[in-house]
């Protein structure tokens, strides 16, 4: 018996039990449900006691029965790639990571060596990877802290183990004191400093991109065709939708969830307050915008959508998506980068099919979307919960400077463009007059619109709480001179009209604000009141710009994210309001920590003053008289040793007394009364014992 | 002397290292946050896992004390201290040698070397490695521990007879002395003061002239024993086990036996009493010229034993014998 690691029951639980943690995380991700269960909480523990109890036993039939159990599962998933592969990526890596965990069952069945524990060990962390690739939401949290703590465990044992062989130390009389609050000190803070260690390292860690060799995630749970192909419809506003028809057994009523822009019309007047419920997740290394539709007609209440023509644009995957006839991007050499966005919707929304600016590519699960002139994106099909597309979109990387440069002379922005978003607005006179006044001093087209933004900001305040618009007033005479109250429909409203009086194209358009970016997941997650408006403007040679006075949504050129834990603080603030029970808790564990560094140097300048002191003394004076004075720099147990060879009758207590004396000036702890009574009486024995003469 | 640690990456390690650097390309390629976290955590642990043996090692207090005498190639016991927290250390002595043991500091306890020659033992050098706590790297030093007081190490015995003493060819080697004892050892003729009883009547007549009995004590054989480590290093060594093997049977047959070395501070002559005496003197011999072999002080009386290369038997090694 080799009495190696594999021995060790310990360590087989804690590699089972990472397993069962990493196996669990599969579980609740690819969602194999009670199967699944089975095998992670029945299977592999079994497979595990029955390979400890057989492991010295010979085990070739259940190697091949293994082999041939094992080859059966990857014909049996390689019969059925075909299938999942044309369901998409992500039914790959599904059935990849189902298959990978039967196999650590198989492989449990027979590892009676350190060398398969340790490869267990390791398939643990490649399920907890596969979990956590899978993983869009915080809720794999407690089972990967499970594993994280399993995992180190089983190391530890697995070290503790391959060490046992080694004959250990043959313990001295007197050991050195080592209680079990000591031995506890070197895991707690090898634990305290891992869990340190990664905070810091996560907080300056690379973000996690989004460049995939092979194919971006779309998938669709259900596919269910919308009631006019190429129409906007928008289950979640029931009844608010004009093209919206409600189905049997489906709510006509607008859900808690439901924002009214993303239908054919927006009143600006009439806005209900969406919700704090989770509509999508994002997954993109920066944040922007995630736009919806735009609207371009505008009757001093509602906007309108002109022209609402559809066409189709076909393709694989990726859907390349052509240029729109509204994108105005002709001859623009603005520098650009990829934001690859991939949308995780988790309620049903509108056929809106959302991404930053100026999408590229769509790998959506159908071979077919609509586009609009202005760009705007429209899925055949409802997107239900469940359903997940990626959009590429050629950012371009606009900062403040470009902006400035770019000319203001409408003469500059091609006809179509300034036909449409250029044209005299609905406006009352003293609107006009004031963005006149307001944006005198500017000379360029940004700081226009700067200048009117902090306008807005000065002049008017955010609130959702406005009065009603009574009939037949202009909705932005009335936010900006009578209620000077109002939300994002209100404020983009008024700052794409003032810019249309100046003969600036703007445009309003919908979406969603990028939302919470949840710093574990790296997705952001956006809620139903992310939900926004804001506005668009036209710079010659540039292309179009959003702006809003509301969100603070950086531009392309200033949005990259630094690092994977930004905003880490501020998410746990939100979950755990850190910002109050922090400071008191964080004061208090500094005072205690203070407190404990000041006792501990006061205990050792106690003992270095007391290394020479009642404690050694004595004993040293007892060995002058019978030997000789100790040495300058010899250590109370080298003198206490050279006296043993000279009375080897007194070795004994001299020796206990020198260990004692020392552990009582550089040991942890002061000398109990047991202890202090041996030193007493080994004391006494050297003062009293027969003398000997020395040489 | 590598007082400086030394990494040795193991294979957790390497697997270690390889997760994070899988989990950086996953995390790059796929956008998932959590990957992130994971490689974090693994990079944390492998940093710790570096670190900390390397703390450990820096920060251990070593100490050992051992016992006044040892023998070459025989266990001897010493007591090692370890303080200082650290995670299981592993200790082997490499000079002299033993095998490993597992120390969780703070600690003390015996580790039993092996000295394979003889000599003053003034320090022990421990091959010090720490691994924990997860085994990713091991770093090792060697640590030489001076000991309090050095540990005389006496040569291994090689029995072998005895050289053939000088004085039995010079006739100065005697059993007995003139004096008051009870063997008569001839007549002379009496001197004034003489008792009476010592008057050797049949002489007397014999001569006429009054003779008294001369009377001897039979003393201990007294002898110098020399030993030379001068020549091939191997050899004196042999020639130091055979001195450690013939000396003390002499000592045991109640010789008194004077020895004379060459120790570090010069040449060395004193009367040795017990095997003890014996196996300190020549543990700290050295090669060079010994204490003088003539019969010198107060046994001048002496036969010379002299223990050197070219006197060793063929049996203990001497190829010029053969």
């Amino acid at each position: 018996m080799s009495g190696g690691p594999e021995e060790s029951v310990p360590f087989r639980i804690a590699v089972v039990a990472a397993l069962v943690a990493a196996g669990l995380a599969v579980v609740r991700e690819t969602a194999a449900g009670v199967p699944g269960l089975l095998v992670v909480l029945g299977a592999l523990p079994a497979a595990s006691v029955m390979t400890h109890v057989l492991r010295h036993r010979p085990r070739r039939l259940l190697r091949v029965v293994v082999a041939a159990v094992g080859l059966g599962s990857v014909a049996w998933w390689l019969a059925g790639f075909t299938q999942a592969a044309a369901s998409g990526v992500g039914a790959v890596q599904v059935s990849l990571a189902e298959l990978f965990l039967w196999l650590q069952v198989l492989h449990m069945l027979d590892q009676p060596t350190r060398r398969g524990l340790m490869l267990s060990l390791l398939s643990s962390l490649v399920l907890v990877v596969i979990a956590a690739v899978l993983s869009v939401s915080i809720d794999l949290a407690p089972l990967l802290g499970a594993w994280a703590v399993a995992a180190g465990t089983a190391l530890v044992l697995a070290h503790r183990a391959g060490c046992a062989h080694l004959p250990r130390i043959a313990p001295s009389p007197v050991p050195p004191t080592s209680g079990p609050a000591r031995r506890l000190l070197l895991p707690v803070g090898v634990a305290a400093t891992v869990v340190t260690l990664a905070a810091v390292l996560f907080l300056v860690a690379p973000v996690a991109g989004t460049q995939r060799v092979l194919a971006f995630p779309a998938e669709l749970r259900e596919r269910r065709p919308v009631p006019v192909l190429g129409g906007l419809s928008n289950p979640a506003v029931g009844g608010g939708d004009a093209g919206f028809t409600s189905r049997p057994g489906g709510a006509s009523a607008r859900k808690r969830f439901g924002y009214f822009g993303f239908t054919r019309e927006l009143d600006t007047a009439a806005r209900g307050r969406p919700d704090d419920t989770l509509v999508m997740r994002v997954r993109a290394r920066a944040p922007d915008f995630w736009r919806g539709q735009t609207f371009d007609a505008w009757d001093g209440r509602r906007w309108t959508i002109t022209d609402e023509r559809a066409r189709p644009v076909t393709g694989g995957r990726p859907i390349v998506l052509p240029r729109p006839a509204l994108a105005g991007l002709e001859g623009i050499l603005v520098p650009t980068d990829d934001l690859v966005q991939t949308f995780i919707l988790e309620r049903p929304g509108p056929n809106i099919v959302f991404g930053a600016a100026d999408p590229r590519d769509l790998y959506f699960p159908e071979r077919r979307v609509f586009q609009l002139d202005d760009g705007t994106l429209r899925s055949p099909v409802e997107l239900e919960d469940g359903a997940i597309y990626t959009v590429v979109s050629e950012r371009r990387l606009v900062t403040a400077g470009m902006l400035r440069a770019a000319p203001a002379d409408p003469a500059a922005v091609p006809t179509r463009i300034r036909e449409r978003y250029a044209a005299p607005p609905v406006i009352t006179p003293r609107v006009a007059a004031l963005a006149r006044r307001v944006t005198a001093g500017a000379t360029n087209w940004y700081d226009t619109v700067r200048a009117l933004e902090r306008h807005l900001a000065r002049t008017t305040r955010y609130s959702l709480r406005i009065p009603p618009l009574p009939p037949g007033r202009d909705a932005v005479d009335q936010y900006l001179f009578v209620d000077r109250r109002g939300f994002c429909e209100q404020i983009g409203t008024s700052l794409v009209v003032m810019l249309r009086s100046l003969g600036i194209p703007a445009r309003l358009v919908v979406g969603y604000v990028p939302g919470e970016r949840n710093p574990f997941t790296g997705l952001y997650e956006v809620r139903a009141r992310d939900a926004h408006a804001w506005a668009e403007v036209y710079f010659p040679g540039v292309g179009w710009q959003g702006f809003d006075p509301t969100a603070s949504v950086p531009l392309a050129g200033d949005s990259a994210l630094r690092a994977a834990g930004a905003g880490l603080l501020a998410y746990l603030d939100a979950r755990l309001a850190l910002a109050r029970w922090a400071p008191p808790v964080l004061g208090g564990l500094a005072v205690g920590l203070g407190a404990m560094l000041v006792l501990q140097v006061a205990r050792r300048l106690r003992r270095r003053r007391a290394a020479g002191g009642p404690c050694s003394r004595p004993l040293e004076r007892a060995l002058a008289r019978r030997f000789r004075a100790r040495s300058p720099g010899e250590t109370l147990p080298a003198y206490a040793s050279a006296f043993g060879r000279v009375h080897p009758d007194l070795a004994g207590p001299a020796g206990l007394a020198a260990a004692l004396c020392d552990r009582a000036v550089f040991g942890p702890h002061d000398l109990g009364p047991d202890e202090r009574a041996a030193l007493a009486e080994a004391i006494a024995t050297i003062r009293t014992g027969p003398r000997v003469r020395g040489p | 002397m590598r007082d400086w640690a030394r990494p040795r990456l193991c294979a957790p390690g390497v697997a270690t290292l390889a997760a994070i650097g899988s989990c950086y390309v996953i995390s790059r390629t796929t956008g998932a946050g959590w990957v992130v976290v994971i490689g974090c955590v693994l990079l944390a642990a492998l940093v710790t896992g570096v670190v900390q043996p390397w703390w450990s090692l820096r920060h251990i207090r070593l100490a050992l004390t051992g016992p006044p005498d040892g023998l070459a190639g025989a266990p001897l016991g010493m007591t090692l201290t370890v303080t200082g927290a650290s995670a299981p250390l592993v200790v082997t002595p490499t000079d002299p040698t033993a095998g490993p043991v597992l120390v969780a500091a703070p600690t003390a306890g015996t580790v039993t070397v092996v000295p394979v020659r003889r000599g003053l033992l003034q320090a022990v050098t421990l091959d010090v490695s720490c691994s924990g706590p997860f085994g990713f790297v091991t770093w090792s030093a060697l640590r030489r521990v001076p000991l309090p007081a050095p540990v005389a190490v006496a040569p291994h015995p090689r029995p072998g007879p005895a050289p053939v003493p000088e004085g039995l060819t010079t006739g100065t080697a005697f059993r007995t002395r003139p004096g008051d004892g009870d063997l008569t050892r001839g007549a002379r003729e009496y001197r004034d003061g003489e008792p009476i009883r010592l008057v050797h009547w049949p002489a007397t007549a014999r001569t006429g002239t009054v003779m008294v009995r001369e009377t001897e004590t039979e003393t201990a054989p007294r002898l110098r024993a020399v030993v030379d480590l001068r020549g091939d290093p191997d050899l004196a060594e042999a020639v130091a086990g055979w001195a450690a093997a013939v000396l003390p049977a002499l000592l045991a047959a109640g010789t008194e036996v004077e020895l004379g070395t060459c120790e570090a501070d010069g040449p060395c002559l004193a009367p040795v009493r017990n095997r003890r005496e014996v196996g300190r003197r020549l543990a700290r011999a050295v090669p060079g010229v010994p204490a003088p072999g003539a019969p010198a002080g107060s046994l001048d009386d002496a036969a010379v034993l002299r223990f050197t290369v070219a006197t060793l038997p063929d049996r203990l090694g001497n190829p010029g014998t053969r």
